[in-house]
């Protein structure tokens, strides 16, 4: 081959090289504009401004249609207004007044202010500034008057699942998953760091250590579906624990990330050098003041990154979750580890099967939320590896 | 109630211990103690406590029996306490030695932790083991092995149970998934590794590595979703203009995300294995007259090609384990094709589906998805023996 070849073919090599890393980032970008452009326009909704009156005897007969048509009529021209009105209105707006009634009961019989979503393809009809023509001219007096209004869609964050795309929010989801990852930590933290202890410090070895070590080994690497069958097998079936609960999916997941914990605790507890263990134990340290004086506070910054890594691997999985029977349709905040709840990637699953076309675009809100935690937690685990960290 | 029993046996816990390190402390102006005063409030917390915690556990776990007892449960809790406090209050003086038994009760507790996470592993294994072994009593092995049709639901008229189980369609979607995701991983992770070790400068590799590495942080389901809602209509409408008529849910849409998920994995193991390749095989290379180009394609390369080879087995395992993508993107389908662009199911969204209809826990489909998972679990495991054989052979080669 001539030189000029050669030339031609080495440079042809680093550009190829360049060109594929700069392809990768892209799918990175791609990934983020698209979510971001799809979930962008949830986060604002378009709401009317009713005053509505809790008459008791409507509340105790438990009729908010009755108590919602005479707000309308308030505001109301006619009876035509009244009837666009309400159909633009959302279908979950007497679900979000008796809502008002049941979380706080000093509003009966006193009028009170309320902000009423609209449906949802009028909402975005509204915000792309297409409106049908059926309702251009109510929007444009509403406008007028002060009482529709384009506002942040905390909705999406303070209200728990619902039917209407309108009112559907994450926080039974998020609280969820709180819970879950509670008792997932509570599981697998002080499991992996004392199994990777005893493994690293108090084992001997032979043939039996190495192979619990290829064992764990092989486990962290084993597909997540197959600890959901787990779960289902050992937690729902044999322990009957509630189908759904955070406790059982706190438990699948802990069971899950205890071998990640073991193995980088392993990696953390073997970094820490042979000579500060020497010194001490010629001081006449005893085995226990050795570990708890000197080894652990020296491997800690690797042991709380890899159980940070843990936990930002098990808030993102889903698919033992749906396992162990989290896909049914929860619309409560759940108070204890035992009432069936949902977490945010399953909440994600759910609402982007969901044929609704505004729950799909939900979803890219939600995943941006999830994307959130996750970076804050990487972010934390980098933040305190640095702060901990000691150089030999 | 007996969660509250527990808040306050915590604090009655903390108030011993604190009460015998400063008893000790005090006493220690007279006779210097044989122990750090800790100790002392360790063994006096564990005496004294110990034996009303065993209580509160045992109500807990037998709740059903002990329901409307509580009120024992309190009675037994502070007669324990007060007799335990008795009897160990003698023995917080200088002259007791307590750091010894302490410390072998220390390491008995690292000793059982790390007993019950190997029970854990092994009760994992048997469990799925189990399952599979009930499933292989009603389908037998040979007909879940080798037969190529796969519908749980169909009833065949004379045969012993319900459905055919023939795996070979869904392993057969499982393998044309993968290798469409590596196609699409294994060029890009490792022409991006080469370029980042050995072109890069290192403040390039030190922002382009961890924003690469995001990558693999990004959970699965995101994939899913975007596999689902951009690649597969998009892929529906090019094969429209070109007048070929693609299902949104196909093969390919479901590989080209996978191969993108998979990339991190591809980029770090193989950056790790070419970081490992010693600097004097490029300078002889360079003094024997080769170009950057030639002496990667030629040497390092060749060199650390068991180290690649293990790394995309690593990535293999990864991708045949992957639910949430071709959950979304791929079929449920049992198509027996190597047609990229038609709906094929995967062994991971057979068992989900499965699992998803409302069957009893024993019938033969709930069975036949831990038979899969079964299947899956060898399959990894296999192909993590195999990556660990050939990584350590690289390591044999270049003594690291």
């Amino acid at each position: 081959m001539s030189i000029k070849k050669r030339h031609f073919f080495a440079t042809t090599f680093k550009i190829t090289g360049l060109l594929s890393i700069v392809i990768s980032l892209s799918f990175l970008v791609i990934l983020i504009s698209a979510l971001a452009i799809n979930g962008y326009n949830v986060l604002k909704r378009a709401e009317i401004t009713l005053d509505v009156l809790f008459e008791k005897n409507l509340v105790t007969q438990d009729n908010y249609n009755l108590i919602l048509n005479k707000a309308i009529y308030k505001i109301a021209e006619n009876t035509e207004q009244e009837e666009l009105i309400t159909e633009i209105l959302s279908e979950a707006a007497e679900d979000i007044l008796s809502l008002m009634v049941k979380n706080n009961k000093e509003l009966i019989d006193q009028t009170f202010t309320v902000k009423l979503p609209l449906k949802n393809d009028i909402d975005s009809a509204i915000q792309h500034n297409k409106i049908p023509e059926k309702y251009q001219n109510i929007v444009a007096l509403l406008r007028h008057k002060n009482l529709l209004d384009i506002n942040f869609n905390s909705a999406l964050f303070l209200n728990t699942d619902s039917t209407e795309p309108e009112n559907a929010g994450l926080a039974g989801a998020i609280v969820g998953s709180l819970y879950t990852m509670f008792i997932c930590m509570l599981v697998a933290f002080p499991l992996g760091v004392a199994t990777a202890v005893y493994l690293e410090e108090f084992a001997k070895k032979n043939t039996f250590t190495t192979l619990i070590e290829i064992n764990i080994n092989n486990l962290a690497s084993v597909p997540s579906i197959v600890y959901g069958l787990l779960g289902l097998a050992i937690f729902l079936n044999f322990f009957e624990l509630p189908r759904s609960s955070s406790i059982s999916g706190g438990l699948t997941l802990g069971i899950m990330i205890t071998p990640i914990i073991v193995v980088t605790s392993r990696n953390a507890l073997k970094a820490v050098p042979k000579s500060i263990k020497e010194a001490v134990r010629a001081l006449g340290a005893t085995n226990m003041q050795i570990l708890f004086h000197h080894t652990l506070p020296v491997a800690l910054p690797g042991i709380l990154t890899g159980s940070i890594l843990g936990l930002s691997r098990a808030i993102g999985e889903t698919a033992p979750l749906i396992m162990i029977g989290m896909v049914a349709f929860i619309s409560d905040i759940p108070s204890s580890f035992l009432d069936s709840t949902s977490v945010l990637p399953v909440q994600i699953y759910l609402w982007a099967n969901n044929p609704n076309s505004a729950f799909t675009d939900r979803t890219a809100a939600a995943i941006l939320v999830l994307l959130a935690i996750l970076i804050m937690l990487n972010i934390s685990a980098i933040i305190l590896r640095k702060k901990y960290e000691k150089k030999f | 109630m007996s969660s509250v029993t527990f808040l306050l046996l915590c604090i009655y816990a903390y108030i011993e211990f604190s009460f015998a390190k400063n008893k000790i402390i005090k006493l220690q102006s007279k006779r210097k103690s044989a122990s750090n005063p800790v100790y002392y409030g360790l063994f006096s917390l564990s005496t004294s406590v110990l034996l009303s915690f065993l209580t509160v556990l045992f109500f807990i776990y037998f709740e059903n029996i002990t329901r409307n007892i509580g009120i024992f449960l309190w009675g037994l809790c502070v007669i324990f306490l007060i007799i335990m406090n008795f009897k160990s209050r003698r023995y917080i003086n200088p002259k007791f030695k307590p750091q010894k038994p302490i410390e072998q009760v220390m390491e008995y507790i690292f000793v059982t932790a790390g007993g019950i996470c190997i029970a854990v592993t092994a009760i994992i294994l048997l469990s799925v083991v189990f399952e599979a072994m009930h499933f292989f009593s009603k389908v037998p092995l040979i007909e879940f092995l080798a037969g190529t049709s796969w519908d749980p639901d169909k009833t065949i008229p004379g045969a012993t149970h319900e459905g055919s189980f023939g795996s070979i369609p869904v392993f057969l979607g499982t393998i044309l998934i993968t290798i469409i995701s590596l196609v699409i991983a294994v060029p890009l992770g490792l022409m991006s590794a080469i370029y980042l070790n050995e072109y890069a400068s290192s403040r390039f590799r030190n922002i382009v590595k961890p924003a690469l590495e995001m990558l693999a942080g990004i959970p699965t389901i995101i994939y899913g979703y975007f596999a689902a809602l951009f690649v597969g209509p998009f892929i529906r409408d090019i094969s429209a203009s070109f007048g070929l008529n693609i299902a949104s849910e196909s093969a390919i849409s479901a590989g080209i995300v996978m191969g993108v998920m998979i990339v991190p994995y591809v980029l770090s193991l193989s950056d790790d294995v070419l970081h490992s390749i010693p600097m004097n095989l490029r300078d002889a290379s360079a003094a024997l007259g080769a170009t950057k180009a030639e002496s990667i394609t030629k040497v390092v390369l060749p060199a650390a090609f068991s180290g690649l080879v293990g790394s995309i087995l690593l990535a293999v395992s990864r991708a045949i384990g992957e639910t949430m993508i071709v959950v979304m993107a791929a079929g449920v389908q049992a198509n027996l094709t190597f047609n990229p662009f038609a709906p094929v199911t995967t062994v991971t969204v057979q068992i989900v589906s499965l699992l998803m209809g409302e069957q009893e826990f024993g019938s033969v489909q709930t069975l036949a998805a831990f038979a899969l998972a079964f299947m899956l679990f060898i399959i990894t495991l296999g192909l993590n023996l195999c990556a660990l054989i050939v990584a350590k052979k690289h390591r044999a080669l270049y003594e690291y």
